[in-house]
């Protein structure tokens, strides 16, 4: 039995599972983006996220979507070799990962910029 | 304003204590997200791209200063110093954490203050003009029919679980400046042959991806009615409205698909099954009841001033920049003497509706001082205070200067609503806030501004149409194509009491362009105009959309 | 026999199975009444728990045809729904899952007052010296 997944949200309509994905969603306590590494944990960082393709994907998205005690709403994004975010969703992501445009001294990006 | 009693403060006292509740259960397991998120969000908290918001209810955007100071100290304790006034007068907060929510709320209730269905598919916040009980042209203070309704409202056990979300707007004034036309219900207060007071009724309005103007479903409710009234309507929707596609689930779908007669006539037929139950079964708010309301909402202890202020006219005189401010931002009190001023929370280069911590604190103080304590929020994400002497207008502009808050520039160009957008909001396919910023910028001349006069423009990211684009002069729709952000132009929409969903014009246009698009409009309005008295919306209804679109093409080509 | 929670004081009730009159949750009753003689229980249902209709059909049986019977709630009701479910005029829940059954009772005991007229619960204003 296989339950439906979810492969995009929010802005990105019709995700297909083609190509390289990496699963994300939120953190239940504080809301901040979080993306699933190749051991099962989740991590904000993500260049430490798996890359996965095609049904291995889908189970990982399985398995992601029963941790609820930790994440919500898991589902694929797009990205590329280096881990960057690509397709339709791309600017999305950028802006989940790094923080609002407007606000850069909000957010991921703000501790980013330091450096 | 409205002050809890007793039964007011257990309200919101058990609601927090149900809340903490249901977020140790959702930890701990005990409920699925599925089964959380509906319960999270009737108390205000929505998961965004990258942090839980949570939106505060401010019923009918009536403030104390005190709570305005809690509210500050929620910003500064809880999240990153600032808050953001939304389209239904709300505030919202963009960083709170799950674990803190419970801990806000039980500090927003100790200031009879509270996030209930503030979202979910339920009675949302009742909106209504930001002068009421200050407005010259009002036939009484809609506060008390908005304070009775949210009371009427909160945790209805019937309709709290409808197809979708419900808003309810009140305005008592024939200019609307509540945007009734374009809400699920709009109610509009007024006297009846007889002078005896009552409602006409609108349904069925909306923006989203469906945009409608409400249709008049009743001409004249009785005052003592209205709650039963609703009731048949809110029951007709509940029981009839679609659930079958979120997007088809609002009443305005249900009112055109049976059409408003056969819709009417259902509400009807409830209506006369409320008023068989006599006296005893009534639903409706006895007077008793409604007269202790609308003591809360009694006018401050204005004084008798002349009409006209020697130091006010003087200071108008010596300073150009208060001038400016005295001539957009003011508008006229039922009282001689006074005067009620818009706080522009639309600065050049930062996100419509945000106000800081320390920019609370001062509006705060200034009311306390100036105006009665008393503060407003308005749905074009502005703030308002509604009670200020004619004499003291300019000390307290330079008060509002020094907090950064004293734009002069209320309902002109840069005056500009627009959603959170793709900065903030799952829902989004593109960023709002930064074109609202450029706009801002290629028109910053203030002189240039106060040539063009009023022009409304709004901004949504997305076709849920949060930033009200419908009903912008100017509307600006953000679209993705493949990944990139592109923006569609309307021309000619109003929420005001001639309210029309603006008309879609030309294509796509990139970033890049759409700046330069507002501005061929802008110019094509200025050479088109009859006078200087004839606003962008006048000129649009005098001619149409047909000379915008040739200076756009014209251009574009 | 089935257990049913008595919403009226968190109690575990057995009622059996029979003389139950379904009404489907999308039955308009405000047109079409319900053949309600002789009929001593009706249950509803909720679909999903986000689907409300059952709280209009539970207010319309009793105000518009004077159901006096028991009205019971089947499917997927939470147990935050619990005091909306008693307000409107249901008096049982079908198939409670024990490990729910204290939130259940949490729920409805979780608020001391009511704003508005309903089946059951007395309204702020009458508690505020409005005395019929």
């Amino acid at each position: 039995m296989t339950t439906p997944v979810k492969i995009a949200a929010g802005g990105v309509k019709k995700g297909k599972n083609s190509g390289r994905k990496v699963i994300t969603a939120n953190d239940l306590f504080s809301g901040e983006t979080i993306y699933w590494r190749a051991d099962g944990a989740w991590t904000e960082e993500l260049v430490t996220a798996v890359i996965l393709e095609g049904e291995a994907a889908l189970e990982a998205l399985q398995q992601a979507t029963a941790d609820e005690a930790r994440a919500v709403g898991p589902y694929l994004m797009d990205v590329e070799a280096d881990h960057m975010p690509s397709g339709r969703g791309r600017l999305r992501e950028e802006i989940r990962d790094a923080g609002p445009t407007i606000h850069p001294q909000f957010g991921r990006q703000a501790q980013r910029d330091v450096h | 304003m409205y002050q809890y009693d007793d039964i007011d403060k257990a309200m919101v006292n058990d609601r927090v204590a149900e809340f903490r509740r249901q977020v140790d259960r959702r930890i701990a397991g005990d409920i699925t997200e599925d089964e959380f998120k509906p319960l999270r969000l009737m108390n205000g908290l929505y998961l965004q791209l990258h942090a839980y918001m949570l939106r505060v209810a401010i019923p009918y955007g009536t403030l104390s200063s005190d709570q305005l100071r809690v509210l500050a100290s929620i910003a500064r304790d809880y999240d990153k110093d600032y808050g953001h006034i939304s389209t239904r007068q709300n505030m919202q907060f963009n960083w709170p954490k799950l674990i803190d929510t419970p801990d806000i709320l039980a500090r927003l209730a100790e200031a009879e203050m509270h996030a209930i269905q503030t979202s979910g598919n339920c009675i949302r916040n009742t909106t209504t003009d930001p002068f009421a009980g200050a407005a010259r042209d009002e036939v009484e203070d809609p506060r008390v029919t908005c304070e009775i309704i949210r009371q009427w409202s909160t945790f209805h056990p019937e309709f709290t679980f409808l197809p979708r979300k419900f808003k309810i707007a009140v305005s008592a004034t024939e200019e609307d400046r509540a945007a009734i036309a374009v809400h699920d219900i709009g109610l509009q207060m007024r006297r009846n042959e007889s002078g005896e007071p009552g409602f006409k009724v609108l349904v069925g309005g909306g923006q989203g991806r469906t945009p409608y103007i409400a249709e008049e479903i009743r001409s004249f409710l009785p005052q003592a009615e209205l709650l039963s009234y609703l009731e048949a309507i809110l029951r007709v929707y509940n029981v009839h409205g679609r659930r079958d596609n979120i997007y088809k689930a609002r009443i305005k779908i249900l009112v055109n698909e049976m059409g408003i007669d056969d819709f009417r006539a259902a509400v009807e037929r409830e209506f006369d099954a409320f008023r068989a139950m006599g006296p005893a079964g009534s639903i409706d708010l006895p007077e008793a009841e409604r007269a202790r309301i609308a003591k809360y909402f009694a006018p401050p202890a204005f004084e008798r001033l002349p009409e006209e202020s020697e130091s006010f006219e003087k200071a108008k005189a010596s300073d150009p920049r208060f001038a400016a401010w005295a001539r957009f931002n003011l508008h006229p009190h039922k009282v001689p003497g006074y005067a009620s001023a818009t706080i522009s929370l639309k600065p050049n280069d930062a996100p419509p509706g945000d106000i800081s911590s320390s920019q609370m604190d001062a509006l705060a103080d200034i009311a306390d001082q100036y105006g009665f304590s008393d503060i407003r929020t308005t749905h074009e994400q502005n703030m308002v205070l509604p009670h200020l002497k004619l004499d003291d207008l300019y000390t307290v502009w330079q008060a509002l200067e020094g907090a950064e808050i004293g734009s002069a520039n209320a309902g002109l160009i840069s005056d500009i609503i627009a959603c959170p957008g793709l900065d903030y909001c799952n829902l989004a396919n593109t960023r709002s806030i930064p074109v609202a910023n450029r706009i801002q910028r290629r028109f910053s001349d203030p002189g240039r501004q106060a040539q063009i006069g009023e022009l409304k423009i709004k901004i949504s990211g997305c076709i849920n149409a949060c930033g009200h684009h419908h009903v912008g002069h100017i509307g600006i729709l953000g679209v993705d194509k493949k990944g990139e952000e592109f923006y569609q132009l309307t021309l000619g929409g109003r929420a005001d009491e001639d309210a029309a969903i603006g008309e879609v014009v030309g294509r796509g246009l990139s970033t890049d362009e759409v700046v330069n698009a507002v501005e061929r409009v802008v110019e094509q309005y200025l050479v088109l105009r009859l006078d200087p008295d004839e606003r962008f919306i006048d000129t649009y209804r005098r001619l149409g959309a047909e000379p915008f679109k040739e200076a756009l093409y014209d251009q574009a080509a | 026999m089935i257990k049913l929670l008595n919403l009226s004081d968190g109690s575990l009730i057995d009622a059996p199975t029979d003389d139950v009159l379904d009404l489907a949750h999308d039955q308009d009753i405000m047109t079409d009444a319900p053949a309600l003689d002789g009929v001593a229980v009706v249950r509803l249902v909720f679909p999903k728990f986000k689907d409300g209709r059952a709280f209009s059909q539970a207010r319309v049986l009793r105000t518009r045809y004077g159901f006096k019977g028991e009205i019971r709630a089947s499917g997927d009701l939470l147990p935050d729904q619990a005091a909306y479910a008693r307000r409107v005029g249901i008096d049982t829940v079908e198939d409670v899952n024990d490990g729910r059954l204290d939130d259940f009772r949490f729920a409805l005991s979780a608020y001391r007052f009511v704003y508005q007229p309903a089946e059951e619960g007395t309204p702020a204003h009458r508690l505020r010296g409005d005395v019929l």
